[in-house]
């Protein structure tokens, strides 16, 4: 430390010790931040002292992937939507789209789609499971005829198709790979996302599904599909999302992310591919919480660590296998219901959080979440937030404009190094999946969930209007509401219809052949053959249902499988 | 002497996979002394066998989703046809609106979003008391 620092510092210490602590008998608070890092109350060159330099675009990219941020393009405003019917669904892709959805740029329409639950775990609309659940929170999407209400008159090599699926990743792929070839695309122009990351939803909403093998196998096979055949195809969204939304501190989110990570990337190797063929197109879907520069910190960190584990530990060479991508998801758990205009306060800070860390692409949640699905008005709002941000703020004029702040560097080393604290504890019990396996993980986000409510009732940590500062009067925003019933109904005489309008001993035929090759599928250097079997079935007009109860019926699972024995 | 603990059966519908709130009350449940009995990815009729099974005194629901209104309805039909009394509650995502259909089809009480987990101990323990003390009179 040079003497004028020192000098400086002692200064401010007296300061702190005569003024503060002996006249005005003040006790500093003692700030440990939601990672568990304990703070001081201002932080100097000294504290940074051992940061390297660096600059936006060069590894490992703690301040962004390019050269240039958002002045050459700005994040892509991506909102995940979906309810009632495949046509309900696509006129919310179109009110979105005219008031401001998009990918990188105008041509770049996204089309992130969040689908009911029997279809992310692979039932039809008409399997006795889905009573109740189909066509809520997202539509029922089984059939070639579903994706093109979704997507009739999109222009598919430019148009970046994600649905939100779970288990049922692979028939959906298959089944849009034969939906954009009928309309006369060739594969290789695809640009959309796969999920790809049912580990992480099994772990955290505990409902049933393949055994973790199973899901691991899956993953390599459509990575390995997808890298062979569409190399413009983003194949795995790792989410932090679902351990931010279950109170995983912004380190630990980061930790387990990156155990997955490098689970799933050996997996990889295994099934025969390069890592640097196939790494350029991982991207993780990242949780923004309230916790506004620990958030920063934490988006810097991800990708810094993303790039030092890619390049010690998997040798890439490729720059791009380094460059980590990111989708920020707001925290729909920080929405109160109570003074549901805060929540838009909530998001704005969340937004900013994300742009000062330098995100590729956001979704923002609405004010109205705490009750239900968002309402028009509410999801309008969540994409001004962005636009505001924009074009108001002046925030995204310079790149890292955070960077060299001494807390924020401070920060992110700290974040960087418990993550890898929490990434090695994972790795000594065996790794991500022998963690889920065993309920490691889920123990530590179960032990949050509870240190939270904790917090909140003795008002430890204050939510404004839930614990702190209520009001008499409840301003009470109308839920949005979906014809359910309507939903499902028409959803089970389509399927009906799909089915009656096919050649029966064709379709019966290819899912013999998915359930045989599924069989055969023991390990994973065996990867590559699933996923044309399920091309086959979707040309032969299989149902996404049908596809994954054929999955089922060779490996089991706790979800019924679809019968297909009576075709 | 001692006193039987209340049994509580939680129940969350098929493909609900919300689960970070009721883990809160499973857990305040417990602390406060009562027995939890989960049943999860079960529908209606399942859960209403289960809770004759278990010999409970109240059934907890939890929603999250908006399928409250469906799966409730045919919750308490099953419930109904069984002929036995016991109470159900509801908690998670319900928006307010819905009380009024929820309170005619029978439900309790009904705890929203911003609820605290002591509300349905305090509730549970109530009620059950009453319940007990009835068939014994």
């Amino acid at each position: 430390m040079s003497d004028e620092t020192m000098k400086l510092r002692r200064e401010w210490e007296r300061d702190i010790a005569e003024v503060y602590e002996k006249k005005l008998d003040f006790t500093l608070p003692d700030y440990i931040n939601e990672s568990g890092i304990p703070l001081k109350c201002v932080y100097d060159r000294e504290d940074v002292s051992d940061t390297p330099p660096e600059m936006p675009g060069q590894y490992p990219y703690t301040r962004g992937i390019r050269a240039l941020g958002y002045q050459y393009r700005p994040w892509m405003i991506q909102m995940l939507h979906g309810f009632g019917t495949s046509e309900e669904t696509r006129g919310r892709t179109d009110f979105l789209s005219k008031e401001g959805m998009r990918g990188y740029g105008k041509d770049n329409p996204v089309v992130l789609i969040e689908v009911d639950a029997p279809t992310t775990v692979g039932l039809d609309p008409d399997d006795p499971l889905s009573f109740g659940a189909t066509g809520l929170g997202g539509p029922s999407i089984s059939t070639l005829d579903d994706l093109d209400n979704l997507l009739k008159g999109y222009d598919l090599s430019k148009t970046r198709f994600a649905p939100n699926t779970r288990f049922t990743c692979l028939p959906m792929l298959a089944l849009y790979v034969v939906y954009a070839e009928n309309r006369g695309y060739k594969i290789e122009e695809l640009i959309g996302q796969s999920q790809n990351d049912s580990l992480t939803r099994w772990l955290t909403t505990d409902i049933g599904g393949p055994a973790p093998k199973v899901q691991q196998k899956l993953r390599a096979e459509l990575i390995h599909y997808t890298t062979n055949h569409m190399p413009r195809w983003n194949h795995t969204n790792l989410s932090g999302y679902h351990y931010g939304e279950m109170c995983a501190p912004p380190a630990q989110q980061l930790g387990i992310v990156m155990s997955q990570a490098v689970d799933l990337i050996s997996d990889c190797i295994k099934a025969g591919l390069n890592p640097d063929d196939f790494i350029p197109r991982l991207s993780s879907q990242v949780h923004m919480g309230m916790s506004l520069f620990e958030e920063i910190a934490k988006l810097r960190a991800w990708r810094r660590l993303w790039a030092k584990i890619m390049r010690e530990r998997f040798h890439c060479q490729n720059p791009r296998s380094l460059q980590y991508r990111m989708h920020v998801h707001t925290g729909g758990a920080s929405m109160t219901m109570e003074q549901p205009l805060n929540n838009i306060v909530r998001s704005t800070l969340q937004v900013l959080a994300s742009v000062l860390g330098g995100t590729q692409s956001l979704h923002t949640c609405s004010y109205d979440e705490a009750v239900g699905l968002p309402s028009e008005d509410a999801v309008r709002t969540a994409i001004r937030v962005n636009q505001i941000i924009l074009h108001e703020s002046g925030a995204p004029h310079v790149s890292d404009p955070l960077g060299g702040s001494f807390y924020v560097e401070w920060l992110t080393n700290r974040i960087e190094a418990e993550a890898r604290k929490v990434m090695n504890e994972i790795e000594d019990r065996g790794g991500f999946c022998k963690c889920v396996e065993s309920g490691f993980i889920r123990r530590l986000l179960n032990e949050r969930v509870i240190e939270w409510r904790q917090k909140v009732d003795k008002e430890e940590k204050v939510v404004v209007g839930l614990n702190r500062f209520r009001s008499e009067k409840q301003s009470d925003v109308p839920a949005f509401s979906v014809d359910v019933q309507k939903a499902s109904e028409i959803a089970i005489r389509r399927i009906e219809e799909y089915r009656a309008s096919r050649k029966a001993p064709q379709a019966r035929r290819a899912l013999e052949k998915v359930e045989q090759v599924m069989l055969a599928y023991e390990s994973l250097e065996q990867a590559g053959k699933l996923m044309p079997a399920l091309i086959e079935a979707a040309r032969a007009h299989c149902t996404l249902g049908e596809m994954m109860g054929a999955i089922y019926k060779a490996t089991g699972g706790q979800v019924h499988a679809s019968e297909y024995g009576k075709l | 002497m001692s006193v039987e603990k209340v049994r509580v059966l939680i129940g969350r519908f098929t493909l609900d996979g919300h689960d970070r709130g009721i883990f809160t009350v499973m857990n305040a449940l417990k602390k406060a002394g009562m027995e939890v009995i989960y049943v999860h990815f079960n529908n209606p009729l399942e859960i209403v066998n289960s809770a004759i099974q278990e010999g409970v005194d109240v059934i907890g629901l939890t929603s999250s989703m908006g399928e409250h209104l469906l799966e409730c309805s045919v919750l308490m039909e099953e419930l109904r046809k069984s002929e036995l009394d016991i109470p159900v509650i509801v908690g998670g995502v319900i928006p307010t609106s819905d009380l009024p259909k929820l309170t005619e089809m029978g439900i309790k009480k009904v705890f929203g979003p911003g609820s605290k987990p002591e509300e349905a101990v305090s509730f549970i323990s109530q009620i059950s008391l009453k319940n007990r003390q009835t068939r014994k009179g």
